[in-house]
């Protein structure tokens, strides 16, 4: 009886009821800003892969290292990726000796996540030189 | 991949897939797709200065270059073409990627001239793009704007629509380094093969019965933009380097849910 007697109480419950119901409703009506999703940034894997692929699509990749023309090599793969994300590229011989003498990346990993990918692609010289390229890409979370 | 599956993509072509054919070829029934095509080197051409020297006009241009908005050195290849007139210009963009191009075009014809650039990466062949520059409206053009000969190219054929008095008197096929002139027919010119590692920009010189015009299109038909747009939805983007024709370019694929 206590409880039916306070009034002030009830109304306070009451506005309480409505307020968490108009917030709701705000809630719900105001659609959320569509933002343009990026997965390249979350399968950074695939995006090594196809970048290294798709430049050595006719053996362009291994006369650059056969020529240890870094530079080009350097600016070759960063012209493929989007400016958001960071790479080192590593080339190594078939002992597994790295092969370029100064790091080919554009800066320093821009997260923790670093996704690895290794592309092995054979110099069309006569000598047919094997080259394991490993790409290391990170996004920016 | 193919210069014309790629062409087709284009709402430009005559024969291109429509919105649903692309949906049924692709065979996905509940999920959008938007697919985009664009070249890896961007150019930005914007006019400096012009005066008139004799009976021609000299034009100062200051030229851009860049990837990914990341500025770019590259090898300038130019063409002018106007009514019987046709030049080349070289010229290179530095590491800050500007460069500067003095060119002249005759005086009468700088209205109907076309200035054509190709910039190619130094330290890649493949990385070849290129922009046209309109002088009649001082406007750069990515894609072609005019329409009246709806030119459409496709299996190494450049088909147009010639009617109503209008006649294609000449047809340039111009790439970085090489510029052919194949003999154009009543409604098709035969695209020559190129050996060149450049998509191929092709100007068709006509005349109707009020004057002399020209207008462009690419071959492969890229930048491109085919499918859903996406405006106020999310999608998931996947971008891809691909090759078409020995020439590298950005393939943007968008997936994302219909709203039902």
């Amino acid at each position: 009886m206590r409880f039916v007697k306070d009034k002030k109480g009830q109304v306070r419950v009451i506005e309480a009821f409505f307020a968490s119901v108009l917030i709701l409703s705000c809630l719900t009506l105001i659609p959320a800003q569509p933002t343009p999703k990026n997965t390249s940034s979350s399968n950074l894997a695939s995006l090594a892969e196809n970048t290294l692929v798709s430049l050595d699509s006719d053996g362009h990749l291994s006369l650059l290292v056969a020529s240890e023309d870094w530079a080009a090599l350097g600016r070759c793969v960063e012209s493929a990726l989007p400016l958001s994300v960071w790479f080192n590229l590593t080339v190594y011989d078939v002992n597994s000796h790295p092969l370029n003498d100064y790091p080919i990346c554009n800066g320093g990993a821009v997260s923790n996540t670093i996704s690895s990918f290794n592309y092995v692609c054979a110099s069309s010289s006569s000598n047919f030189e094997v080259y394991v390229l490993q790409l290391q890409l990170a996004a920016v979370d | 991949m193919d210069p014309d599956k790629i062409s087709r993509l284009n709402p430009q072509n005559t024969i291109s897939l429509t919105h649903i054919d692309l949906a049924t070829s692709a065979r996905l029934t509940d999920i959008a797709l938007g697919i985009s095509v664009s070249q890896i080197m961007n150019i930005g051409i914007e006019q400096l200065s012009n005066h008139t020297v004799g009976g021609n006009t000299a034009f100062d241009f200051q030229v851009s270059t860049f990837i990914d908005a990341k500025p770019t050195s590259a090898n300038l290849h130019c063409y002018i073409i106007a009514e019987n007139y046709l030049n080349t210009v070289n010229a290179t963009t530095n590491q800050s990627g500007v460069g500067t191009l003095a060119l002249q075009v005759p005086s009468g014809n700088v209205d109907d001239a076309l200035l054509i650039v190709f910039a190619r990466a130094p330290f890649d062949e493949r990385i070849t793009s290129f922009t046209v520059y309109k002088f009649a409206n001082s406007m750069q053009q990515t894609t072609p704007s005019n329409t009246s000969l709806s030119l459409s190219p496709l299996d190494s054929t450049l088909f147009y629509n010639a009617s109503d008095g209008v006649s294609v008197e000449k047809v340039y096929a111009l790439t970085y380094s090489y510029l052919q002139t194949p003999t154009p027919g009543s409604s098709q010119c035969t695209v020559p093969a190129s050996v060149d590692h450049s998509p191929s920009v092709l100007v068709a010189c006509a005349s109707d019965g009020s004057g002399y015009f020209e207008e462009w299109t690419a071959y492969p038909q890229v930048p491109l933009t085919a499918g859903s747009g996406f405006a106020n939805s999310e999608r998931n983007v996947f971008t891809y380097t691909v090759t078409v024709d020995g020439v590298l370019y950005k393939l943007q694929i968008s997936l994302g849910a219909i709203n039902r």
